[in-house]
Formats: structure tokens, C-alpha cells, sequence
């Protein structure tokens, strides 16, 4: 998180730099077509006069037939030819590529129409969600974090928690200073063997989540699962944040039971490290990890099978 | 060149700079989301306009030259 952090000024710029250059880009395009415009208008009367230019010598030559200056004029006419049959290979390429460039250029004003503001929309969100995780570190550092806070952190529905459950949370300065309970360990990503680490396709990454899902669902867990558990490591089991979920209103599919029971239930991470292997290796939980390293994490709460031990 | 290609040209490399500069401390999984959804798609559209631009303004010039 504290990477997000840092890169809160920047992902400011990069909004007001794409919106710049939306602006520019629309401008500059409309000038660009009148451009090329005027520049084929200049090519059209060149080929009206080499055309003009055939009519007359034709003429000349139509209207010269017994004349000395026959031979003269049929030199022009075909020179004229020439011109005109030059002028025409011209057009035909250049027609070529203003189809093209009139395909790239719809394409172009479709994103800047449609892209390129749902692009600066997520730009937003995300400039909106970085100052509402800094102001939260900030009430951290005071002592005066709050469950409140949590709901402003939280990027699911869930934005506060019941008055019946007291249990003071907040997203941690460092993921490993947290405890876990018994039998799980922070194992450093770095020692985790990617070999063979699971890809996501089409956007779906694991039993029909999401990607998008996974990397909102791992945020959560540490912001909102992983203060609780450790203040009370081995006390707070799923039936507290099931709890926290009906105070809530949230439903299984979206609630913390189920992000606990991700990681501490039967569907833990599980890693093995054998007595010759340097890294761990993945035996469960291979996208979790996949996302964890996209987040920035550098480490993960699982069970281990160390045989180096 | 023309000039406002040039000019957009221009564009495109501050706005391109300025990304450079973002992903580099953009380390999370929205950024990967942003650059698949969004980045790689405004970067393959702008560089196939200034190429197709391109083309047309050079067969354009070398066609007028040629044809003068």
C-alpha cells in the first residue's frame, strides 16, 4: 500500500495529463483532416488541369489535320497524357490511404468519445480511493482509528460495522507485523517459487472470480480482516466476521466470512519446500499469490511444509 | 510533416512520458487492470492513426511534388 501511496501525486498528473491530451487530440485531429483536405484539393486541380490540358491539345490535334504543327501537337497530347495518367496513379495510391486513414481516424475520435473518459472516470476512482487509504494511515498514526474509517477504507459495500461487535480495526503500516493464528506463517514472496504460477484469461481467474474480484477481494483482507484477527489471533474465528457481515447486511458471496475463510479456512494456502528445493512451492492458493504480487504484497499468510526445518 | 501531426505527435509523447512516469510507482493490481483495459488500447489507436496519417501526408506531398 505504501507504494499507492507514493504514486498518488502522479496518478493526479496522469489524469490531467490524458484529459490534456484528449482535448489536444480532438483539436489537432480537426486540423489535421483540413489539412490533408486542402492538400487533396491541390492535387485535385492539378489532375482538372492536366485534364483540361488532354481536352485542348485533342482539339488541337482534332482541329489540325493536314496541318505542319500535327506532329507538334500530338507531342503535347501525349505529354499531356502522361500527366494526366501520372496525376491518376497518384490518386488511386493516395485514395488507398485516405480510406485507411479515415477508418484510423473514426476509430480515434470512438476513443476519445468513449475510452478515454472512462478511462480518466477509473483514473478518479482511484485518486479517490488513495486519499481516503491516506487519511486513514494518517488517523492510524494518531491513535484514532475507528470503524468508521474502515468504512471509508473498504472498496466493497460494507461501511461500518456493528456497535455490537467492538473490535477496533484499521489497515496496517506493514502486512507481516500482523499476527495470524496458530499454524500459519508470513512466508515472503520472494520465497515462493512462480514457476508455475496460474494466469488469468478472459478476465476469469479462479472457480468463476474474477480477477477484479480477487485483487478487491485481497484488499479487503487486509485492510479489514487481518487487523481483527491480529488482536486476537486465535480467538476470532468465522463466526466473528460472520457476525460483522449480518451487522452489515452483507451476504456470504461479499463479506469478510468468506475472504477469512479463504485464507483460514479449508481452503488455505498451502506451500511445501523440499530438503534440495531453495523456494517454496505451490500446492494451494496459486492465484491468491498471483494477485498478492500484483498488489505489491511481499509476503502471504499460509501453511507451510518446510522439510529444511 | 504536417504540422498538426507534428503537434499531436508531441501530445502523445508528453502523455506517454507522463504514464512512464506513473507505472513506474503504480505497482498494484488496478494498474495492470488500467494498462489492459485502457493504456494499451489509447496506444495502439494513436499510433495507428499517426502511422495511416502519416502515409496519406507523405503520398500527398511526394504526389504534389510529382505532379507540379
Amino acid at each position: 500500500m505504501e507504494a499507492e501511496l507514493l504514486s498518488l501525486e502522479s496518478l493526479c498528473d496522469l489524469e490531467g495529463a490524458v484529459a490534456t491530451f484528449s482535448g489536444k487530440a480532438r483539436d489537432l485531429l480537426d486540423a489535421l483532416r483540413a489539412e490533408l483536405r486542402h492538400r487533396e484539393a491541390l492535387l485535385n486541380e492539378r489532375e482538372d488541369a492536366a485534364r483540361q490540358e488532354v481536352a485542348y491539345w485533342r482539339s488541337a490535334v482534332e482541329g489540325a489535320e493536314e496541318s505542319e504543327d500535327l506532329e507538334s501537337y500530338l507531342s503535347e497530347l501525349s505529354a499531356a497524357r502522361e500527366r494526366l495518367e501520372n496525376v491518376s496513379r497518384w490518386q488511386a495510391r493516395i485514395g488507398e490511404e485516405r480510406t485507411r486513414f479515415t477508418v484510423e481516424a473514426a476509430r480515434f475520435d470512438r476513443l476519445l468519445d468513449q475510452a478515454v473518459p472512462a478511462c480518466r472516470g477509473d483514473l478518479k476512482a482511484k485518486i479517490a480511493d488513495l486519499r481516503s487509504y491516506g487519511s486513514i494511515q494518517l488517523d492510524l498514526r494518531d491513535g484514532a482509528s475507528s470503524a468508521a474509517a474502515v468504512g471509508a477504507a473498504a472498496e466493497g459495500p460494507l461501511s461500518s460495522v456493528s456497535p455490537a461487535v467492538e473490535i477496533p480495526v484499521g489497515p496496517p503500516a506493514k502486512l507481516t507485523d500482523l499476527s495470524l493464528p496458530d499454524g500459519f506463517v508470513w512466508v515472503p514472496l520472494a520465497q515462493v517459487s512462480q514457476a508455475r504460477l496460474p494466469s488469468f484469461s478472459a478476465g476469469v481467474a479462479n472457480k468463476g472470480v474474477s480477477y477484479e474480484a480477487m485483487v478487491s477481494g485481497l484488499r479487503r483482507f487486509a485492510g479489514e480482516v487481518l487487523p481483527r484477527i491480529s488482536l486476537d489471533p486465535n480467538g476470532l474465528g468465522f463466526d466473528a466476521f460472520r457476525a460483522l457481515d449480518e451487522a452489515a447486511g452483507q451476504d456470504y458471496e461479499h463479506g469478510l466470512q468468506r475472504l477469512y475463510e479463504g485464507f483460514f479456512g479449508k481452503d488455505f494456502i498451502y506451500l511445501v519446500r523440499g530438503e534440495d528445493q531453495e523456494k517454496f512451492a505451490i500446492t494451494n492458493g496459486g492465484h491468491r499469490i498471483r494477485v498478492a504480487l500484483d498488489l505489491g504484497w511481499d509476503a502471504i499468510p499460509a501453511r507451510v511444509k518446510d522439510l529444511q526445518e | 510533416m504536417s504540422n498538426s501531426l507534428e503537434r499531436l505527435a508531441v501530445a502523445w509523447s508528453t502523455l506517454a512520458d507522463c504514464w512512464q512516469q506513473t507505472r513506474s510507482q503504480w505497482r498494484d493490481g488496478t494498474a495492470l487492470e488500467f494498462e489492459r483495459r485502457f493504456w494499451q488500447e489509447v496506444e495502439r489507436q494513436t499510433r495507428e492513426l499517426m502511422v495511416a496519417a502519416e502515409r496519406l501526408d507523405e503520398a500527398l506531398a511526394c504526389a504534389l511534388r510529382d505532379c507540379d
